[in-house]
């Protein structure tokens, strides 16, 4: 029983950070209807730039704030510079434009920092904490509360500030915005940024777990689509909620069935992602188009 | 001076020539109807005024040009555009709408006195006012429509054919609380309408657009008097 909970426990934090992930790529799709492939390239040379920092002899805080924010000028850079020229194109052209990206990040930050294996510091301490008989650790309960903390934060933005409603606008009809003095362009760069910071923070807290290396968020990124698919592609909701189960599941399956172990687990979210498109394309929380002419 | 004074104005999309060079003019505290048969650019007159088409020719607002500016800024210049089919921000409350449509203003106080002054106008709104907007009728989308680009105190209000799809005592409805609205405010407005016998009573001015040009003008008065006008062009 109590080894049950344990690994419920660590399948929500490992869940929280392919949710982290999951959200980033919501957070584009739904103000722009592109599936940014690059997602999980960009938030690993995020997480190589916060480990730079820190073998740079910056503080492990301070170097993740500053990658924070790096992360997200950039990502308003990418969207202004690269992504806004293919906007309202073929989605095929988009597909194919964040497909390069990966590629060319992926390289860039092999050919900067090289592609062996490094050790990332952990955020939280490696103590656990003891509660009805059953071990938490202290990294999967800090994982979840940042998690948590971060949803919160974007539920602030956008349901009680006035750049978030914009944003929300932005999203849902470009024009008519425009209409009522909404800079569109902004909006979207925001959400790039946005999205960049979220996926610089996933990386940063799943380094610790695996070891830093240009394909750090190869396997992430899949989980994260899973997420993103369970949940909704257009929902915030459904994405933390995707991840959660997504992470649960894994973990289940990984533990419980003896065939899958740790080397098959990547099979769950594919068979996941298999499912939902065939069930529910819509995912579990995702808008299916309804309107009242 | 006009309020808006527009010379030689051409619009094309892609290949296609839309407006083949119009002239006209709205002076303060005129309401101005743009009347014609589908297709005749009406549309496109109002969405050239908004930078959502491209142009040429000139079109000075208060002393300043519209053209070739993006579309926020011009709205942010107090050019309020109701565009055909309403831009309803279909997921958001009917009180975000409204909220969205002062965006560019900084007085938050004045901007909840205005909300409840839109609800006066429109009590129907009010009553839906936590509701999603998309859920609402097609007269209450275009009263919302309205009141949104009422919202951002505009000296200047476009309106793109209010009557689209509206049942005509919805309609009729419509046209005597933005007369009322109008009257109060003084508002100046340029009113795009294929229902032209509405759009002269409620005008002070029109202009008939046929094939992307000024075909006539005048009083709206006059307009509606004459009956061979009234057959040849407006078809009533």
């Amino acid at each position: 029983m109590e080894r049950f909970v344990q690994v419920i426990v660590d399948g929500v934090a490992t869940g929280s950070i392919y949710a982290a992930v999951a959200l980033a790529l919501v957070l584009i799709y739904r103000s722009t209807t592109i599936v940014n492939f690059a997602q999980g390239e960009m938030a690993m040379f995020s997480t190589f730039v916060a480990w730079g920092l820190y073998e740079g002899g910056v503080p492990l805080g301070l170097a993740v704030l500053t990658t924070l924010v790096l992360s997200f000028l950039a990502g308003m850079a990418i969207e202004r510079g690269l992504i806004r020229h293919f906007e309202g194109g073929e989605t095929l052209t988009l597909v194919i434009v964040t497909l390069g990206m990966f590629i060319l990040l992926n390289s860039l930050a092999g050919w900067i920092w090289g592609f062996e294996n490094r050790g990332f510091p952990s955020l939280f301490s490696d103590d656990s904490l003891t509660l009805g008989g059953v071990r938490l650790s202290v990294e999967s309960l800090g994982i979840v509360a940042v998690l948590l903390a971060v949803v919160g934060l974007l539920f602030l933005l956008f349901q009680r500030t006035k750049v978030g409603l914009a944003m929300r606008a932005a999203a849902i009809n470009p024009d008519s915005s425009a209409l009522v003095g909404v800079r569109v362009g902004h909006m979207l760069m925001l959400g790039w940024g946005l999205a960049a910071a979220l996926g610089a923070l996933a990386g940063i807290l799943v380094a610790p777990r695996l070891f830093l290396d240009v394909n750090l968020m190869g396997s992430v990124l899949i989980y994260a689509f899973a997420a993103a698919a369970l949940g909704g592609f257009d929902s915030a909701l459904g994405a933390v909620v995707g991840g959660w189960i997504i992470g649960v599941s894994e973990n289940l399956a990984g533990t419980y069935v003896d065939f899958i172990g740790a080397d098959l687990k990547i099979l769950v979210p594919l068979g996941i992602i298999f499912v939902v498109l065939l069930v529910r394309p819509s995912g579990l929380f995702g808008t299916r188009e309804v309107a009242r002419a | 001076m006009s309020l808006l004074e527009v010379k030689d104005l051409r619009a094309s999309y892609g290949q296609v020539r839309v407006l083949e060079g119009i002239d006209f003019s709205v002076e303060r505290g005129q309401k101005v109807a743009m009347l014609g048969p589908n297709g005749a650019g009406k549309t496109t007159v109002l969405r050239a005024l908004s930078g959502m088409v491209r142009t040429s020719g000139t079109a000075d607002f208060d002393g300043a040009s519209l053209l070739r500016r993006p579309t926020a800024e011009i709205a942010r210049r107090g050019v309020a555009h109701v565009p055909e089919g309403r831009g309803t921000f279909s997921s958001l409350s009917v009180t975000e709408n409204l909220k969205l449509g002062a965006y560019a203003r900084r007085d938050g106080a004045g901007v909840r006195d205005d909300i409840e002054r839109c609800y006066g106008w429109f009590p129907r709104l009010q009553e839906r006012r936590r509701q999603q907007a998309g859920n609402l009728s097609g007269g209450e989308q275009q009263m919302l429509a309205v009141a949104r680009a009422l919202m951002s105190r505009p000296r200047l209000l476009l309106l793109d054919e209010p009557s689209l799809g509206l049942a005509p005592i919805v309609t009729r409805a419509l046209f005597e609380v933005l007369g009322d609205i109008c009257a109060e405010e003084e508002m100046t407005v340029l009113l795009v309408e294929q229902n032209a016998r509405l759009a002269l009573e409620f005008a002070d001015h029109a202009y008939v657009l046929e094939s992307g040009r000024i075909a006539l003008s005048g009083e709206a008065d006059r307009i509606k008097g004459d009956d061979e006008v009234r057959r040849s062009y407006l078809g009533y």
